[in-house]
């Protein structure tokens, strides 16, 4: 049940100047992108002030009296020295539904996601951190469409194709304050596109988009790599029917098989759907960026985001590493070593780096501290994110730019020797030149041995021990720590379950049948669960 | 005029391919850009087709050349309306577009099939058309795709929260008015109207405007560039009419005379006028600029009043004062405040306080260390209120200081900088007429303040110097009474002592054990009494010079109660009191100086003995209130009057005992008692009525020492 109602979402002057309140792309560029030319000193200075007002505001409610303490720190030393590292299972007494009274001021929204168990995590998102995340996302929608500095060529009244999750999913949320604050259409009406399962959603939101001009287009990465695939199929097939298609659609479709009739001989999407940019998230996308550049015209472009911290951080108009937004959250790094100690020990307390301590080339886990009075407080995100090399000529950013690793509970430990997670498998499929549907991977046991049992849909004829060779290979190669399994334990901890066509589909049907949440309707990736698992076995018509 | 009338067309021609390759210097990857590059090579066409048509030696040959011209007009008028379009970023319709270009298609065949003109005919300044059926057509897309341009700037104009991007639009406007007057003013001839086409010069004007517009940020505001035109004009029409009516004067009289003396008279004339025109001319000059420039008139002279105020510095508030009233006539504004760095908190606040420049200021302040004041210390422009959402930098000032800001009506925050260090802030509210700050009043406010802010600071600087130096004296002034004090103090402990060593040893021996217990107990009263000045007196040092240090750890409350009752439990018996300890079970553990806490019970629990009568009672009571725990001491003694209760914690204060006489001490316990608690975060206060006893009572916050870890 949706907790939120448009009118909970900030109002904004009329759409046409908006929140901007100018038209000048200097102007625009330099208030929503400008954090992309600070100095790291210029960053930590922000972070600081953010965070001192932050305190100020919470301290002395519920939460903060119970995160805090009792105190109100009154430095970024004495806060990082004083006020131990949270996490979610800390807050769970206090973000429950309807608990509003537990921060300064009642919340504007509750945002949810889908939690490690069963349920959800509740996340309150005070007037002022929702502002701040609409103001992110016009920042990333900016960024996405542009070529170089001050290049703005999204405005308010732009349209936007969304391929997102309904509120409270965050995206959901994002989606009516970006109508309400920018003025920023949806291909498909906001309260129509609610109502559809996602699934109906996507589908129709690409019919409606044939006859209108898409300006933006916001999907996972995946949902594009698919409808890219399918239509390029169908089109080499012949198989599109335009009879359902409008006059404005049918012209495109004319110029586009006029085109490509000389051309390649195939209509991609790109040539019906051009849009001035792509936003694509998931842990894939890396993988899949020539993919969608090719299908779509465009290189997808990368946004770090959690419902708890918000939108953390985006590429530059060069679409290359990810760069932190002072103004979401207050960040604290822990080194990958003392994140992996920690976990190990749970009386440990990791110490922490800021951003100006950061080492190019090291990884670190993510640590945040909400700002504009909302309830994180140096909560353990569980994200791994990488810092890349510096680069010299600093012409899109100076701040330190990272790469999004995965999360902390998606890797899987084979036998003390080497920790996978979801980047090192897309690698490793990618390397393969399969096509599959889906798959999903976790740690079993054979007969005391731990094992790596790979669930896949997959497209075309593989033996068995093929896929097995195959997959072991390439994992081999994209991870030495897997390789050194076999090279000095002898162990091929692969297996591969090949499932029937359509299992992922008819999970999915089964799933949304039986009432499941949107983030349950596929079982994860990485680590599913016994019940996914039994479940993904019984749709395949196989008992495990 | 006829070499004008053929030459000028050419330097529409020359102008416009000059600013077109301007502005393809300037940014040619701009879609913008190229837009307006295509619709000043369409002008620059024109005015190349216009050369073509006026040189023409007959009519057919300008008939061809007009032709032309009536194509690139029809595409010049669309072009500058597309280009609106993208400068403003506005929503139109797409169709409203495509049919723009669709017509000035049209229009452009029509013209080369002669439907729009049938051919030229003379004038009597060379030639114009003779208007064909098409004409209307014709005239639609050349005025209604500009029309449709100067809309859309209006709109987006008065849209704009920003001043630059208004002047700029502002400019266009202009042009594009001019433009169609211009242009109106080259068809009339056709319509058999008698008047010279001004629409060469217009277009020049009009492609000049927008260039500067779209290729400079920073333009002097619109209306201060036509105030100056005009009165540099009425200047410039009163000196020629001066001159051409001498000159007519005198030819009118001396008409009759040879050419000769004629001549010498027009020198003579002119040479006379020369001499005598300067000081009328400036006082012209003068006239004109009040009536024109009244406000810089005014701001002039109340700089010069300022100037005169700004030499005596001992007074920092009058200072303030003059220059908040300054501003505030200079500039019309609805209030002017000043901020000055407070010198305790670093805190910049209204100096001085309630300090009026006008109608009501408000109650503003930044914080010392704020990104604001960062900001303002980082750059030497001025910030205006708009810019607290577009600069990166200040995104981050809380959302208190940005509502303190902008609910005051705050528009403009200008640093006082002295030495490249920020001394100041001025802030000024809106202007009482209906207009933005003009880039004109930016600089004249940039210049005010950089001379004011070395005055000011200076004048703070003495201020401050002055009250140190006072400070001084004052400390000097403590130092003796403290000296004093101290040494009245220890002569009662020290005569005992002394007295009590001399009767010792003047013994040898004889007295009785009784007599020798009494002796050790004055001794041992004396001593204590003389630790406890010396503590006292070392406390009171480090208090004035903020050197005293807590040393911190956790404590049982209840354990410390128990200690300072079991000190003062003897002198409590000697005067047959009773002691209540009141203490409940499971009181937090605190984070406390354990020896200076117990320093301000003994303090309590020493006087508490003291003021009350034998057989009286003495309760201490600890109890928990929300995050504190209130530590009370009370008794059933003769009470404080309440004009006494005022005083209790100042230092050297020492009330009077019931005979009238002053209490024994330095008067330090309590003042230094007060200085510990409030160290510890917490308060300190007494109740007490005459006759039903008192109580005092102080609070200690409850700060854990060390707190469970969060589950995982």
């Amino acid at each position: 049940m949706s907790r939120t109602s448009p009118s909970e979402v900030p109002a904004a002057p009329a759409p046409g100047v908006g929140a901007l309140g100018t038209r000048d792309p200097k102007l625009v560029w330099k208030k929503y992108c400008g954090f992309l030319d600070l100095s790291l000193r210029d960053f930590m200075d922000i972070q600081s002030e953010l965070l001192m007002e932050q305190i100020d505001l919470v301290h002395a409610s519920p939460l903060g009296r119970h995160l805090l303490r009792g105190t109100a720190p009154k430095s970024v030393s004495e806060f990082r020295s004083n006020v131990p590292l949270t996490t979610y299972g800390g807050y769970v007494p206090f973000l429950s539904l309807g608990n509003d009274g537990i921060l300064g001021e009642k919340p504007a929204v509750w945002a949810h996601t889908t939690g490690a168990q069963a349920g959800f995590k509740w996340v309150p998102y005070s007037r002022r951190g929702l502002e701040r995340l609409l103001d992110n996302l016009m920042a990333a929608f900016i960024l996405a469409a542009a070529s170089r500095r001050e290049d703005v060529r999204v405005w308010p009244g732009d349209t936007v194709l969304y391929n997102a999750p309904e509120r409270p999913y965050l995206s959901g949320l994002a989606t009516f304050g970006m109508a309400e604050r920018f003025g920023f259409r949806g291909v498909l009406d906001a309260e129509v596109s609610e109502s559809l399962d996602f699934k109906e959603r996507v589908r129709q939101g690409f019919r409606a988009a044939l006859g209108k001009r898409v300006d933006l287009i916001v999907s996972m990465t995946s949902v594009l790599v698919k409808v890219g695939e399918e239509f390029a199929e169908k089109s080499r097939q012949s198989r599109l029917d335009p009879s359902h298609l409008g006059p404005l659609a049918l012209s495109r479709l004319g110029k586009a098989f006029v085109k490509r009739h000389l051309l390649r001989g195939e209509v991609l999407p790109r040539d019906l759907w051009p849009a001035k940019a792509i936003v694509g998230w998931g842990v894939d996308t890396p993988f899949f960026r020539d993919k969608v550049r090719h299908y779509w015209g465009k290189l997808p472009f990368e946004m770090y985001a959690c419902t708890e911290g918000g939108l953390m951080g985006m590429q530059t108009q060069e679409k290359e590493g990810l760069v932190f937004n002072p103004y979401a959250d207050f960040f604290e790094f822990i080194p990958m070593d003392e994140s992996l100690r920690s976990r190990e020990d749970d009386r440990y307390r990791p110490r922490t780096v800021l951003l100006d301590e950061v080492e190019p080339g090291k990884s670190y886990e993510v640590v945040i501290t909400n700002f504009y009075g909302m309830a994180f407080i140096r909560y353990r995100v569980g994200h791994f994110v990488q810092f890349l090399p510096t680069k010299g000529d600093g012409t899109s950013s100076r701040l330190p730019q990272a790469a999004f690793l995965g999360r902390a509970d998606d890797r899987i430990d084979l036998a003390g020797f080497t920790r996978l997670d979801e980047k090192t498998v897309w690698e490793a499929l990618n390397l393969t030149d399969l096509k599959y549907e889906d798959w999903t991977v976790r740690k079993e046991f054979e007969a005391d041995t731990p094992i790596l049992h790979m669930y896949t849909e997959l497209r075309g004829d593989h033996q068995q021990r093929e896929l097995e060779e195959l997959l072991h290979e390439k994992l081999k190669k994209v991870d030495p720590f897997y390789s050194d399994l076999e090279a000095l334990l002898g162990i091929r901890p692969l297996r591969v379950t090949r499932l029937p066509s359509g299992t992922f589909d008819r999970f999915y049907d089964e799933r949304r049948k039986g009432g499941y949440e949107l983030g349950r309707l596929k079982p994860p990736r990485i680590n599913a669960s016994d019940d996914d698992i039994a479940d993904l076995m019984k749709v395949a018509g196989r008992a495990q | 005029m006829a070499v004008a009338y053929i030459v000028l067309p050419l330097l529409v021609f020359l102008v416009n391919t000059f600013l077109a390759a301007l502005v393809v210097k300037s940014d040619w990857s701009s879609f913008q850009n190229r837009v307006f590059t295509a619709f000043l090579i369409a002008m620059g066409l024109w005015g190349f087709a216009i050369f073509g048509m006026r040189s023409s030696p007959d009519l057919s040959l300008a008939f061809q050349w007009e032709k032309a011209a009536l194509v690139a007009i029809a595409f010049t008028s669309v072009l500058f309306c597309h280009f609106s379009l993208c400068f403003t970023n506005s929503r139109l319709s797409p169709w409203v577009l495509r049919s723009f270009y669709g017509v000035a298609i049209l229009v452009g065949v029509l013209s080369l099939m002669g439907a729009v003109a049938t051919g030229m005919q003379r004038t009597f300044f060379g030639y114009t058309l003779v208007l064909g059926p098409a004409f209307p057509l014709y005239l639609a897309v050349a005025y209604v795709p500009v029309l449709t341009a100067v809309l859309l700037l209006h709109v987006a104009q008065r849209r704009s929260r920003v001043v630059e991007e208004k002047d700029r639009m502002g400019y266009m406007i202009l042009g594009a008015v001019m433009s169609l007057l211009g242009g109106t003013s080259d068809i009339l001839p056709a319509l058999g109207v008698r008047m010279y086409p001004l629409g060469i010069v217009t277009n020049i004007a009009f492609g000049l405007l927008t260039t500067v517009a779209i290729t400079r940020y920073h333009l002097l505001g619109l209306r201060l560039v036509l105030r100056r035109g005009f009165a540099y004009s009425l200047v410039s029409t009163i000196v020629f009419a001066i001159y051409g009516l001498t000159f007519v004067l005198f030819l009118a009289m001396f008409r009759s005379q040879t050419t000769m003396a004629l001549a010498a008279a027009s020198v003579a004339a002119f040479l006379l006028v020369a001499i005598l025109l300067p000081p009328a001319v400036g006082r012209v000059q003068r006239f004109v600029d009040r009536l024109f420039f009244r406000e810089r008139y005014d701001h002039l002279m109340a700089l010069q009043g300022f100037a005169q105020e700004a030499r005596d510095i001992s007074d920092l508030a009058g200072l303030a004062a003059s220059l908040t009233r300054t501003v505030t006539l200079a500039m019309q504004a609805d209030w002017v405040v000043i901020l000055l760095p407070n010198a305790q908190s670093g805190d910049f606040v209204v100096t001085p306080p309630g300090s009026e420049g006008g109608g009501t200021s408000p109650g503003i302040s930044v914080k010392g260390n704020s990104s604001l004041a960062k900001w303002l210390a980082r750059n030497e422009s001025i910030l205006r209120i708009q810019d607290l959402d577009g600069d990166p930098y200040l995104q981050a000032i809380g959302d208190s200081q940005r509502h303190s800001l902008v609910s005051s009506g705050a528009q403009l925050l200008l640093p006082m900088k002295s030495k490249g260090e920020l001394t100041g802030i001025l802030v000024l509210g809106h202007r009482l007429v209906d207009e933005d700050y003009s880039q004109a009043d930016i600089q004249l406010l940039t210049t005010v303040t950089s001379q004011a802010a070395t005055v000011i600071e200076n004048s703070r600087l003495y201020g401050l110097e002055m009250a140190r130096l006072q400070e001084m004296e004052e400390l000097a002034k403590l130092k003796s009474t403290l000296l004093r004090t101290v040494s009245h103090e220890l002569k009662s402990p020290v005569t005992a002592i002394k007295a009590s060593i001399d009767l010792l040893s003047d013994s040898q021996g004889g007295l009785d054990a009784r007599q020798t217990t009494r002796l050790v107990r004055v001794l041992r009263s004396g001593v204590s009494r003389l630790e406890r000045l010396v503590e006292e007196s070392l406390d009171y040092t480090q208090m004035q010079s903020r050197q005293l240090e807590l040393r911190l750890g956790p404590a049982d409350i209840g354990k410390v109660v128990d200690e300072v009752v079991g000190l003062v439990e003897p002198s409590i018996r000697v005067k047959g009191q009773r002691i209540r300890v009141e203490v409940p079970e499971g009181l937090p553990m605190l984070l406390v100086d354990f020896q200076r806490i117990e320093r301000i019970l003994l303090n309590l629990l020493s006087n508490a003995n003291k003021f009350t009568p034998s057989g009286g009672e003495i309760r201490v009571r600890l109890q928990r209130e929300g995050s504190h725990i209130v530590i009370e001491v009370s008794d059933n003694g003769p009470g404080i009057p309440e004009e006494d209760q005022k005083h209790l914690f100042s230092e050297y204060y020492r009330g009077s005992n019931s005979d009238g006489q002053r209490n024994a001490g330095t008067g330090l316990g309590l003042a230094i008692a007060k200085y510990l608690v409030e160290m510890h975060g917490g308060k300190i206060g007494v109740r007490s009525k005459l006759g039903e006893g008192t109580t005092f009572s102080f609070t200690l916050p409850i700060v854990l020492a060390s707190g469970p870890e969060s589950s995982s």
